[in-house]
């Protein structure tokens, strides 16, 4: 198996060297059978990376042990879902699940494009051939699955108990996906430099790629997010950690080029800023799998350090250095076809909105590669934390909140400050009716104030959108329609449009969550004997007992807590610790209780050996707001990738 | 490794140089690949003419475009639409693409190039 699968992966990566010279050769050669022939080897190329994934993913299934890369990350005791996950949980098995998700991507774009002018197609994939012989190039060389280890242990290592946890299975193909989906994108812009053909057409080709990558990227973060807040017990789902920053950072600059690009198809603007915006994404992408593999920032999510770091920095230096030469090289070819005409104007708002994700990305960006900074400047490093991100982070979401709302009314080309005003007068009134209710009801924190005010304002200028929509296609002769039929009609035949609208929907939602965090209740209760009893946040908590279980691989002590309110019972929670052996490893397993208000959330934190229990609990309100916004937020996703139906009509 | 695996793997590899090297003994059928291009070029680019028109169309209904600019915009937008249809059109004559019978596209394309060489 161990030879099988390194062939594999050698003729994995020879093939792709032969697509991406081909390619290179059809783009110098102008020639259609040389583009046709770099599309096959693409699909062969997929072919051999697919045998070398499959025969790790049967080792691993079958434990087979001889293999360095099995034993150290599954163990016989895994069920299969986890050894599924183990074939990217290690730092090599998940290099080549990426050259192998770049494979497939390629694929699709093989399929996808095949009857595009190959002036476009051929770089674009000589591109994609690239970057996956890079990932290639690590598997064989560098960090590479298929190592026979220096002797056959009975049983494996098993896979960090952090990571056994459904979520963490699924949560980090999600993230792959977003990053690898990145790639095609930015191949296209290689493409459109190379080529020359700098007008909408690139745009029109990566649309979909654009939209499905960053759905991706958003999916992994709000999953990742969820693992935080269940596995790791310390009552929040995000903490700026360095792995958490390296994928929000593209999908920031990619919200900010799907939607920049609409200026460009309309009214042929920001030519320049959308390469600059595809690029950097992608480059971004890279920036983070250099964080989480060299170990040049610590992370609770990163891999042992390597040396495979080098490799990425170079990688990322020579992507930088090509991306802006490139778009130098061409720059007199991306000149705006027309000018601002006004800063009361959609596109003034796209490039208030353009600055100010990226000003979101670099200000993270910053905070993240801070310590390497501090490190190199002083020779101490310096670490900045949530306090520095919070501050910074917060009125710029706020502002990207504003924009959020005044995106559906602001005009093309130019609006008046009356006409501003009229569109937005009733979403302003009910912002500030909301802030005054908020203020009766005792809340004072500013933040959440303006947050809950913009959350009102936002909703009442989408709800605007879809009546005005409903409103014309009732013109159009649509009057009998109900209004659900309408709204349905209306969405189905646009979904780029109105799809956008539900993922704006979703992020009020997500945003009505971050509000909740401003109150966020904490208690604690120490040493408690069975039967104590002790509040929090209203709710009455007696703690029963506990309860210890043994498995071969894990032990587990759970603690029995009743909650009641009122004198009246009203559930039982079972937070419980878990003794991993074999990883000799200890986890807190929390209970949640969700409504939609808040979540009441009990940590088992502490057990002595007489018995006495610690807890910790939280209230945190409105959380369950930002995971349905999540999904909200992904559902419209799905609908902008829909192709718009060709009539108003029907 | 079995011997069975290696003569697996020299098949597979065989097979795969074969199909990449199709194309490049193989010649390609039906019109100028140039040309093909150019027609699917043409198309979409249509498309996309149309789709700014309806959406030129949606946003002035709705409001988000002042009629002053409407009035600019709108032209401007049929006329990128007129020019790719005739494009279209255009090149669908020449390939006799529009046309279904393949004895009436044979006589078309064999008039276009007798045109084309009268022309020169």
């Amino acid at each position: 198996m161990i030879q099988l699968g390194s062939y594999c992966v050698y003729l994995a990566l020879a093939v792709t060297a032969l697509a991406g010279a081909l390619g290179a050769l059809a783009v110098w050669k102008k020639r259609r059978d040389l583009t046709d022939a770099a599309r096959n080897a693409i699909l062969v190329a997929a072919g051999f990376t697919t045998l070398a994934v499959a025969g790790l993913l049967y080792a691993l299934l079958v434990g087979d042990y001889q293999i360095q890369y099995v034993w150290q990350n599954s163990d016989r005791s895994m069920s299969l879902f986890y050894k599924l996950g183990a074939l990217w949980g290690g730092q090599s098995g998940s290099i080549l699940f990426w050259g192998w998700l770049m494979s497939l991507y390629a694929v699709g774009v093989v399929i996808r494009h095949r009857n595009d002018p190959d002036e476009i197609v051929a770089p674009a994939l000589t591109t994609l051939m690239f970057i996956q012989g890079f990932f290639l190039t690590l598997v064989g060389f560098v960090a590479r699955p298929y190592t026979r280890g220096a002797f056959i242990p009975p049983d494996g290592n098993g896979l960090n108990p952090l990571l056994q946890h459904p979520i963490m299975t699924i949560h980090p193909p999600m993230l792959y996906l977003g990053f690898v989906g990145m790639a095609v994108p930015f191949a296209f812009a290689i493409g459109a430099l190379v080529s020359g053909r700098l007008g909408n057409e690139w745009i029109k080709r990566i649309r979909f790629w654009a939209i499905l990558a960053w759905l991706f990227l958003a999916a992994g973060n709000v999953l990742g997010a969820r693992w935080a807040y269940v596995e790791l017990g310390w009552g929040g789902y995000w903490a700026w950690d360095p792995v958490e920053n390296a994928a929000f950072m593209p999908w920031l600059v990619g919200t900010a080029f799907l939607h920049s690009v609409i200026i460009q198809e309309r009214r042929g603007m920001f030519k320049v800023w959308n390469m600059l915006l595809v690029m950097t994404a992608f480059i971004l992408t890279i920036t983070g799998t250099f964080i989480t593999r060299s170990g040049i920032v610590s992370s609770v999510h990163a891999f042992a350090q390597s040396s495979i770091g080098a490799w990425f920095a170079a990688f990322l230096t020579f992507l930088i250095v090509a991306s802006i030469g490139l778009i130098v090289w061409r720059r007199g070819s991306m000149r705006s076809e027309n000018n601002l005409d006004s800063l009361v104007s959609r596109e003034a708002g796209f490039l208030l909105n353009n600055l100010i994700l990226l000003g979101g990305a670099f200000t993270v960006l910053l905070g993240t590669f801070f310590p390497i900074l501090s490190e190199a400047v002083r020779h101490v490093k310096v670490s900045l934390g949530p306090p520095y991100f919070n501050t910074i982070m917060t009125p710029i979401g706020l502002a990207l909140l504003l924009l959020v709302g005044l995106g559906p009314v602001i005009a093309w080309k130019r609006m008046s400050l009356s006409g501003l005003w009229k569109a937005l007068s009733l979403p302003v009134v009910i912002a500030v009716a909301a802030a005054g209710v908020l203020v009766i009801f005792g809340v004072r924190h500013a933040y959440a104030l303006v947050t809950f005010a913009l959350c009102a304002m936002v909703l009442m200028t989408i709800v605007g959108e879809f009546v005005r929509g409903v409103r014309a296609r009732r013109a159009l002769g649509y009057a009998h329609e109900s209004i659900p039929v309408a709204m349905g009609r209306l969405i189905w035949r646009q979904p780029r449009r109105y799809g956008g609208s539900i993922v704006h929907i979703g992020v009020v939602m997500m945003f009505i969550g971050f509000a909740g965090a401003a109150f966020i209740g904490e208690w604690e209760a120490k040493s408690l004997n069975p039967g104590a009893k002790f509040n929090a946040g209203g709710y009455d908590l007696t703690f029963q007992g506990l309860e210890e279980s043994a498995s071969p691989d894990v032990e587990t002590v759970k603690a029995d807590v009743l909650v009641s309110r009122h004198g009246h019972d009203l559930f039982r929670l079972t937070p419980h610790r878990n003794w991993y052996r074999k990883a000799e490893q200890l986890s807190t397993e929390v209970a949640i209780y969700s409504t939609w208000r808040h979540d009441l959330y009990v940590i088992l934190a502490d057990l002595d050996d007489t018995g006495h229990a610690s807890f910790k609990v939280y209230i945190n309100p409105l959380v369950n707001w930002f995971w349905w916004g999540g999904l909200v937020m992904c559902l419209g996703g799905i609908l902008v990738l829909l192709p718009p139906k060709q009539r108003m009509a029907g | 490794m079995t011997v069975l695996v290696w003569i697996l793997l020299i098949l597979l590899v065989g097979i795969g140089l074969g199909f990449i090297a199709m194309p490049l003994v193989r010649a390609r059928g039906g019109g100028s690949p140039g040309q093909a291009d150019e027609r699917r070029e043409a198309l979409r680019e249509k498309e996309g003419a149309l789709q700014l028109l309806r959406d030129l169309e949606q946003d002035h209904r709705t409001g988000k475009l002042e009629p002053e600019d409407y009035a600019v915009l709108r032209p401007e937008a049929e006329a990128r639409a007129i020019a790719a249809m005739k494009r279209c059109d255009g090149l669908a004559a020449e390939t006799g693409a529009d046309v279904e019978d393949p004895i009436e596209r044979a006589i078309r394309l064999e008039r276009v190039r007798l045109e084309r060489g009268a022309s020169r």
